[in-house]
C-alpha cells in the first residue's frame, strides 16, 4: 500500500511544523543577520567560534555529555538487571526510583545546597571524621556535584526503559540457551546484551537531551555565572539573550544542531540495529 | 482476565475522560478574567470596550482644614465633615462635597465638646456629630463622648462600661473606633475588640458582641462588618446578633490580610459606605470600589483603582460615603500623612476603559512608582498606566527569568513604553538601541525645577541622555574630622584605622564590602569596561585590613536595607553607633533627609562630623529609579509626560529612597527639615545600644548651612556606582573569601578577573 | 553463591533507594517544622553563620502550621494548582489524540520522507527552548495565542521526544501479529486502536509520564508566554526558598509533588510490563 501511515502522521506534522520548525527556521534566518537585522553572512558564526566564553561552555557540555551518558547508561543498566532479578518486588523500587524526577527545581537546589555548601552537611560529616572541608561549589569539583545530580535525577526514568525492553525478551530464548548449557554470563552476553541494543540507542538519546534540562538546577544554585567548570552552553545561551545578542545565540544554536545531528547519526550507526538517519 | 484488571480500565477511562473535561472547560474559560482577590496581579482586570466610568476629581478641603475626623450625609442629601485645623469645625456641604460652608457654632462650644485625645468620630444621618476622647486616670483610659446635636445642643459624658468584674480588663475604656448606623446608633469598639451600643443620653454602653481578633469595624446600613486578620465578622448593630458569614467579604481579607491593619491616624487600606443600596454594600480597596450584593458570590468593581489615586498602596482610607449610585467621596491619608477628599462620578461619555494604554515595566515595585502612577493617573484620565512588575516576590521567578520575558517582548516588538532600568542590564539596551534619547525632557526640567547637573553629566553619553534616576544616594563617612578626612579614600583609611586611630562601627563581611563596593566600584573599570586587576586586589587588601581591626562577630545580624534591587546593596551609616561609643568612624549610604537629621543631630552631641566617603577616587553615587523611553514606542507623548511625573517636584519631595535629582523637589525637602519641628525646641528620642546604653539624641530642626553642606556633597557626587548584579556578586563571593581569611587578595582578584572576563568575552 | 548474590543485589537496592528517596524524606520533615527549627538546622548555609548545616529525621517540634497556611491562607496556590492542571492536562490530551498516531505512522508506515521526518524530530527535540523562545513567541502571537494557555499547551502538545519515544516501541511490536490482524481483515486504524497501542503502552505511558513531569515543571515557557499572572502554573509559585519561609515552601513543594507520586503508582503497573510479553500473552 502506498503512502502507508502518511494519515496518522500528517495532523501531528503540521502542528510541528507550526510550532517547532518554523521557529526553528527563524532562528536558522536570524543566524546569518544582524541583531539589528539585515544579512551578514557568516559573520555571527565566526564571531561565536572566535569566542572565548562559547569556546569554554562547549568544551564543558562535552566533557558534561561525555562523563554523564556512559556513567547513566551503565548505572541504570546495573540496577534494572538487579531489579529484573528480583521480580515482583521490584515494582516499590522503581517507584522510589522515580522520585527524584518529581521534585521541583527550586527544591532540588535548596538541598543541592545545603549538601555542597562550604558549610553545607557533607563537610560537615566530613569534619566530623576529621578530613578537611572542600568548598564543593566554588572548586572543579562543582563539575562532579553536577554529574552526581544529573545521574541522581535520571537514573530512576532510565531504569524504567531499561526494564521494559528486558521484559520485552521472551523468556523461551532464555530456556532454550539454558537447555544448551549457557551460563548467567553466556545468557547475558550472547541474549540480553544484543536484545537491548534498540533500547540502549533510544535511552542514550533521551539522556542526552535530559542532560540540558540539568541547566535549571545549575542556574539556580549557581547562577548565571558559575564555577568555570560547570559554565555549560545553556548559560551562554542564557547569557547572551539576557543581552539581547539574538544573532550570536541563534549562530551558536545552529551549530549545536548540526553536532547533535551528527551525534546522533553517529551513534546510530554505532547501534547498528538502531535506526540511522 | 481477571476483574480488577477490568476495574483498572474502567478507572483509566473514567480518568481520560475527567482529563478531557478540565481540559476542554479550563482552556475554554481562559478569555475570562479571575475576579477574585487572590488573583489579583499587578495587573488589574480591564475589561474592553464599551463606554461609561467612573472619573477622579480632588475637591479642595475648607480653608485651614488639616484632619477630617468624619465625613456622611445626612438623610437630607447634605454632606457634613467634621475637621480640625488650628481649631474644631463643622462643615456642611449642599453639592456633594463641591464647596463647603462652616456651620455656625461657637468655637468655644466645639472645644468644650472636641478638645480632647479624640480616638474617632462619627456623624449620624440626622446631623448629631459625635467623637470620643479617651484621658487617663492614673494608668486607666477613660472615654467620654462628645456631642454636638443638629440643634446646637453641646454635651460631654463619660462613657458608661458595663462592669465585667474582671480586673485585668484595665484597658476596656481604651475605645479606638465609633460610628453611626443608618438607624442612628452610635457604636463603638475597644482595643480588646467589644463592641458597645452608646445611649446619648446617658453614655450607657451596652454591649453588643466581642472578638478579640477584631482589628476595627465599618458600618453599613444596619450591619455591623467587624474586620479581623482572616475575615469579616457580621452582626446586626440593634442587637449585636450573629449574622452570617459572607464569604466573599471575608476571602477579600484572607487573600490580603493587611487590609485588616489599621494604618497610621486611623485610615485602613479598607473601608466601607453607610449607605447601602437594596442589601448591596459599598467598598474601597487598594484594587478599585466595590459593589457587593451580601451573599452573593462576587464583588462587582464599580471602579478600578489602577486608574486612580485609590491604587497607590501607600495611601489609606478614612471615609467612604456614597452620594447616589453615581458619585462617591472618599477622603484618605497619602503618604506624606496629608488628608485628601476625592470625588469620583460617572462619566457615561468617557469610555470604559481609556483608549491610550502606557506600558511601564519595572523589575521590582516600589511605593515612589506605585506613587507616581498615581500622580499621573491623576491628571492624565484618558491613559491607562498598565505597570508591570518582573518580580513580584511571591513567586519563583528570578531577575533573570524575568528580564528574558522582558527581552522576548522587546524583541517581538511588543516592549513596554517606559522602563524602569533598575537592575536590568541597561547598556546592552542602550547599545542595540532599545532606549530613546531623552535629553530633551530632561533639559525641560533642568529648565523648569532645575536638575543636579553632576548627575546629568554622568548619564550624557555623546550628547544624548538614554536614562535617567529619580533620585540618588551618596555614600558618607562620618566621625572625627580626622577621619573623615583618612575616609577621602580606602587605603586612607585603612591605615587610619590599622594605625588604632579608630575603629569602624561594627559591620559583618556582606554589609562591610557592600558598603565600600558602592563607594569604590566606580572606578574599577576602564574606558572600555574592562575591570583593572590591580585596584581591585588593593581594595580586596584594604577591606581585610579594615575588617581585621575590627574583631567583630560575623554571626551577629547587622540591620541592612533590603527589598530591591538598588536598597539591597545599601550600607548603614550608623551615627549612633558613634554616640554609644560601639565605634569612632562610620561609613554608609544616607538615605534620605529624615536620616541627616538624626546625623546633624549626632554630630552636634559629640563633635563629629561627616563628608563623601572616597572623595579622592571615585565621587560615586548610587542611582535609583533609573527609568527611560522604548525607541519603538508608540505613546511617545504619554511616555514623556509619564517621566515629568516620575523626575518631576510632586514625586521628589516625599522623603525617602535618596534625594531627589529634580532641584525643585530638593528644595522643597531642604525647607521641610529646616521646618519640620515647627517652632519648637526638637523632639527628643531614646537611643539604647546593644549593651543597654541608653541615651538621649535632640532631633532638631537643620539650620540653612547644614543642608548647604549637604547641598555641597551631593553636588561633589559625579560617577554612578557599579550596579551590575553580575559584578557584585561575583565581588561578594570573593570578598567574602578574603575577608574570611580563605584565600588571598590576589588569588580572588584574579578568580574575579577570571569571572569578569567570561562575562565580558560573551 | 546465589543467595549471596540476591543479597548484594537487595543492599545496593536499597542504598541507591535510600539516596534517591531521602530528599523526599527532607521534605516531608521540613513540612512539619517550624521556622524557628529550621533556622537553628540550616543557618550555616543561608545566612553563613558558623558551623554545618544539620538536619534530623524527625522534628524535635513538629507542627502543622506549614500545612494549615498551606490550604486555609494560599488561595493562589489552588488557583495555580489548576492551571498547572489544565496545562498538564491539554498537553497529555494533545499527546493521545496526535502524536500517539504519529509515532505509530512513523514506525510502521511506509512513505516518501518518512526517514526526513523522522531525523527532523529529533533535530527539534534536541533544541534548547532559550534558542527557540523568542521564534515560538513570535508564532504564538501572530496566531494571537500569547497570553492565554494555549501558547503553553499547544507547543507542548506537538512535542516531539515523546513520538520519538513511543515510536521505539511501537517498532518492537512483532510484525507476525500485524500481520495476522490484517489477515482477519482489520483496517489500518483498527490495528492501530486494538494492536499497535495497547501493546505499546509500555512506551505510550513512559512517555506520557515523562511528558507530563515536564509540563508539571515547566518554568520559561509560561513566563515568556503568559503576562497574566491569575494564568501562571504552580511551577512559578514554589518560591526561591529562603530561611524565612523555608518551612512552608517545604510543605508546598510536598503539596505539588503529590499528584506526581499518584500517577506513578497509577502508571507502575503498565510500565512493568515489557512489549513482545504482552504481545504473546494475548
Amino acid at each position: 500500500m502506498r503512502n502507508k501511515g502518511l494519515w496518522f502522521v500528517l495532523p501531528h506534522f503540521l502542528g510541528v511544523l507550526i510550532f517547532a520548525l518554523l521557529p526553528f527556521l527563524d532562528v536558522v534566518r536570524r543566524s546569518f543577520c544582524k541583531a539589528a537585522g539585515g544579512f551578514c553572512g557568516l559573520e555571527n558564526y565566526i564571531a561565536v567560534w572566535k569566542n572565548e566564553a562559547f569556546r569554554l561552555a562547549a568544551g564543558n557540555t562535552l566533557r558534561f555529555t561525555l562523563v554523564c551518558l556512559p556513567a547513566l547508561l551503565l548505572l541504570s543498566l546495573a540496577l534494572s538487571l538487579l531489579l529484573y532479578g528480583i521480580g515482583r518486588g521490584g515494582t516499590l523500587f522503581k517507584n522510589v526510583f522515580l522520585m527524584p524526577m518529581a521534585i521541583p527545581a527550586a527544591c532540588v537546589a535548596l538541598i543541592w545546597r545545603l549538601l555542597f555548601d562550604a558549610g553545607g552537611i557533607i563537610n560537615g560529616v566530613l569534619a566530623a571524621f576529621s578530613c578537611p572541608a572542600v568548598d564543593w561549589m566554588r572548586t572543579d569539583s562543582a563539575f562532579w556535584v553536577l554529574v552526581c545530580s544529573y545521574l541522581w535525577k535520571n537514573t530512576g526514568y532510565v531504569i524504567v526503559l531499561w526494564l521494559a525492553a528486558m521484559a520485552g525478551i521472551p523468556q523461551s530464548v532464555y530456556e532454550a540457551a539454558r537447555l544448551d548449557g549457557a551460563g548467567r554470563a553466556a545468557c547475558f552476553r550472547y541474549i540480553t546484551l544484543p536484545c537491548l541494543a534498540p533500547a540502549a540507542y533510544t535511552i542514550a538519546v533521551l539522556s542526552f537531551l535530559n542532560s540540558f534540562k540539568v541547566f535549571r538546577e545549575a542556574y539556580l544554585v549557581a547562577g548565571n555565572y558559575p564555577q568555570r567548570s560547570i559554565y555549560l552552553l545553556q548559560h551562554v545561551f542564557n547569557n547572551w539573550f539576557l543581552d539581547l545578542s539574538v544573532d550570536k545565540m541563534a549562530a551558536g544554536a545552529v551549530m549545536l544542531a548540526l553536532v547533535v545531528c551528527a551525534a546522533v547519526w553517529a551513534l546510530g550507526r554505532a547501534i547498528s540495529s538502531g535506526p540511522g538517519i | 482476565m481477571s476483574t480488577g484488571k477490568k476495574r483498572k480500565r474502567i478507572a483509566g477511562l473514567l480518568l481520560a475522560a475527567a482529563v478531557a473535561v478540565v481540559s476542554l472547560s479550563g482552556c475554554g474559560a481562559n478569555g475570562e478574567k479571575e475576579t477574585d482577590a487572590g488573583s489579583a496581579g499587578t495587573e488589574s482586570e480591564v475589561s474592553s470596550g464599551g463606554m461609561g466610568r467612573y472619573l477622579e476629581t480632588e475637591l479642595s478641603l475648607p480653608e485651614g482644614v488639616e484632619i477630617i475626623y468624619a465625613l456622611e450625609k445626612l438623610s437630607d442629601g447634605q454632606v457634613v465633615m467634621l475637621a480640625y485645623g488650628g481649631g474644631w469645625g463643622l462643615y456642611r456641604s449642599e453639592d456633594g462635597g463641591e464647596s463647603w460652608e462652616k456651620q455656625e457654632a461657637d468655637d468655644a462650644k466645639l472645644a468644650s465638646v472636641f478638645d480632647g485625645y479624640m480616638t474617632g468620630a462619627s456623624i449620624s444621618p440626622d446631623g448629631t456629630a459625635a467623637g470620643i476622647l479617651v484621658d487617663y486616670e492614673g494608668e486607666t483610659p477613660v472615654a467620654a463622648v462628645g456631642i454636638l446635636g443638629p440643634d446646637g445642643t453641646a454635651e460631654r459624658k463619660e462613657l458608661i462600661l458595663p462592669e465585667t468584674g474582671d480586673e485585668a480588663d484595665a484597658y476596656a475604656g481604651l475605645i479606638q473606633k465609633c460610628a453611626f448606623d443608618t438607624a442612628g446608633n452610635l457604636l463603638v469598639q475597644n482595643l480588646n475588640g467589644d463592641l458597645f451600643s452608646v445611649d446619648l443620653e446617658t453614655g450607657n454602653c451596652t454591649f453588643l458582641a466581642g472578638d478579640s481578633s477584631i482589628r476595627y469595624f465599618e458600618v453599613a446600613g444596619e450591619q455591623i462588618l467587624a474586620v479581623t486578620s482572616d475575615g469579616i465578622l457580621l452582626f446586626d448593630s440593634r442587637d449585636g446578633s450573629s449574622l452570617s458569614e459572607d464569604a466573599v467579604l471575608s476571602d477579600m481579607i484572607q487573600a490580603d490580610s493587611s487590609l485588616a491593619d489599621v494604618m497610621g491616624d486611623f485610615g485602613t487600606a479598607l473601608a466601607f459606605a453607610r449607605e447601602t443600596e437594596e442589601n448591596a454594600v459599598f467598598y474601597v480597596n487598594h484594587d478599585g470600589l466595590f459593589c457587593h450584593t451580601q451573599g452573593g458570590s462576587v464583588s462587582e468593581q464599580l471602579i478600578n483603582g489602577a486608574l486612580n489615586t485609590m491604587g497607590d498602596s501607600t495611601v489609606s482610607f478614612l471615609n467612604l460615603v456614597m452620594l447616589d449610585s453615581e458619585h462617591f467621596l472618599l477622603s484618605i491619608i497619602d503618604a506624606s500623612g496629608e488628608n485628601r477628599l476625592l470625588k469620583y462620578s460617572y462619566d457615561a461619555q468617557a469610555s470604559a476603559v481609556p483608549e491610550t494604554e502606557l506600558r511601564v515595566y519595572a523589575l521590582e515595585d516600589s511605593s515612589y512608582l506605585r506613587q507616581a502612577v498615581s500622580a499621573y493617573q491623576k491628571n492624565h484620565q484618558d491613559v491607562y498606566v498598565n505597570l508591570e512588575i518582573g518580580m513580584s516576590g511571591d513567586d519563583g521567578v528570578t531577575a533573570e527569568d524575568a528580564i528574558q520575558a522582558l527581552n522576548t517582548d522587546i524583541l517581538a516588538g511588543n516592549g513596554p513604553d517606559v522602563l524602569i532600568l533598575d537592575g536590568m542590564p541597561a547598556d546592552s539596551y542602550i547599545e542595540r538601541g532599545v532606549l530613546a534619547d531623552i535629553s530633551s525632557l530632561v533639559q525641560e526640567i533642568a529648565d523648569s525645577d532645575g536638575v543636579f547637573e553632576n548627575v546629568r553629566k554622568a548619564y550624557e553619553k555623546d550628547g544624548a541622555i538614554y536614562q535617567f534616576p529619580a533620585k540618588f544616594y551618596v555614600t558618607l563617612v562620618n566621625g572625627t574630622a580626622e577621619a573623615v578626612a583618612a575616609g577621602a579614600s580606602v587605603e586612607k583609611l585603612a591605615s587610619y584605622i590599622s594605625e588604632g586611630q579608630a575603629s569602624l562601627t561594627p559591620q559583618n563581611a556582606e554589609t562591610l564590602l557592600k558598603t565600600f563596593f558602592l563607594a569604590d566600584s566606580a572606578q574599577w573599570t576602564d574606558e572600555e569596561g574592562k575591570l583593572n586587576e590591580n585596584i581591585i586586589r588593593s581594595w580586596l587588601e584594604q577591606l581585610k585590613v579594615i575588617y581585621d581591626a575590627g574583631n567583630w562577630d560575623d554571626t551577629q545580624q547587622y540591620y541592612s536595607y533590603s527589598g530591591g534591587t538598588v536598597t539591597d546593596l545599601l550600607g548603614t551609616l550608623s551615627p549612633v553607633s558613634i554616640l554609644t561609643g560601639e565605634g569612632e568612624v562610620s561609613y554608609g549610604s544616607l538615605v534620605d533627609m529624615t536620616e541627616l537629621l538624626t546625623l546633624a543631630a549626632a554630630d552636634k552631641q559629640n563633635g563629629m562630623t561627616y563628608g563623601l566617603a572616597d572623595s579622592d577616587g571615585a565621587r560615586s553615587f548610587v542611582p535609583y529609579m533609573l527609568a527611560g523611553i522604548s525607541s519603538s514606542t508608540k505613546q511617545t507623548e504619554a511616555a514623556e509626560d509619564f517621566l515629568r511625573t516620575l523626575f518631576g517636584k510632586e514625586c521628589g519631595s516625599v522623603d525617602g529612597n535618596g534625594f531627589p535629582v529634580n532641584r525643585a523637589a530638593y528644595d522643597a525637602l531642604c525647607e521641610d527639615a529646616q521646618s519640620r519641628y515647627g517652632e519648637d525646641e526638637g523632639v527628643g528620642i531614646a537611643v539604647s545600644a546593644d549593651d543597654g546604653i541608653s541615651l538621649e539624641l535632640n532631633l532638631e530642626n537643620l539650620t540653612e548651612a547644614e543642608t548647604a553642606e549637604l547641598t555641597a556633597i551631593l553636588e561633589q557626587a559625579d560617577a554612578p556606582a557599579c550596579m551590575d548584579r553580575v559584578v557584585w556578586e561575583i565581588v561578594l563571593e570573593q570578598g567574602k573569601a578574603v575577608l574570611s581569611g580563605d584565600v588571598t587578595a590576589e588569588q580572588a582578584a584574579s578568580e574575579i578577573m577570571q569571572k569578569g572576563s567570561l562575562y565580558l568575552a560573551e | 553463591m546465589r543467595r549471596g548474590y540476591a543479597v548484594f543485589g537487595m543492599t545496593v537496592l536499597l542504598a541507591f533507594a535510600v539516596i534517591a528517596a531521602a530528599p523526599i524524606v527532607f521534605l516531608v520533615t521540613g513540612s512539619l517544622m517550624g521556622d524557628v527549627e529550621i533556622r537553628e538546622y540550616l543557618s550555616p548555609v543561608l545566612t553563613g553563620a558558623k558551623g554545618y548545616a544539620s538536619w534530623r529525621l524527625f522534628p524535635v517540634y513538629p507542627t502543622l502550621k506549614n500545612v494549615v497556611e498551606l490550604l486555609l491562607d494560599s488561595p493562589e496556590f489552588f488557583l495555580m494548582f489548576w492551571n498547572t492542571m489544565k496545562i498538564a492536562a491539554g498537553i497529555l490530551l494533545g499527546q493521545i489524540v496526535l502524536a500517539l498516531p504519529a509515532a505509530w505512522g512513523l514506525s510502521r508506515g511506509n512513505f516518501p520522507g518518512k526517514r526526513f521526518v523522522y531525523g527532523l524530530y529529533i533535530l527539534l527535540m534536541m533544541m534548547p527552548f532559550q534558542v527557540m523562545m523568542l521564534s515560538q513567541y513570535l508564532v504564538l502571537k501572530g496566531m494571537g495565542l500569547d497570553n492565554t494557555l494555549w501558547a503553553v499547551i499547544l507547543p507542548g502538545s506537538f512535542s516531539t521526544f515523546s513520538v520519538f519515544l513511543m515510536y521505539c516501541f511501537f517498532t518492537e511490536i512483532p510484525e507476525e501479529v500485524i500481520e495476522a490482524a490484517r489477515i482477519d481483515g482489520a483496517g489500518e486504524w483498527k490495528i492501530f486502536l486494538f494492536i499497535g497501542a495497547p501493546l505499546g503502552r509500555t512506551g505510550v505511558t513512559a512517555a506520557l509520564l515523562l511528558q507530563f513531569l515536564e509540563a508539571y515543571g515547566m518554568v520559561e515557557q509560561p513566563l515568556a508566554f503568559l503576562k497574566e499572572k491569575s494564568l501562571f502554573p504552580l511551577s512559578l509559585y514554589l518560591p526561591e526558598i529562603s530561611l524565612e519561609e523555608a518551612g512552608f515552601a517545604f510543605c508546598a513543594s510536598l503539596a505539588a509533588l503529590l499528584p506526581v507520586l499518584f500517577l506513578f503508582l497509577a502508571g507502575s503497573k503498565e510500565l512493568g510490563e515489557g512489549i513482545a510479553s504482552s504481545a504473546w500473552k494475548e
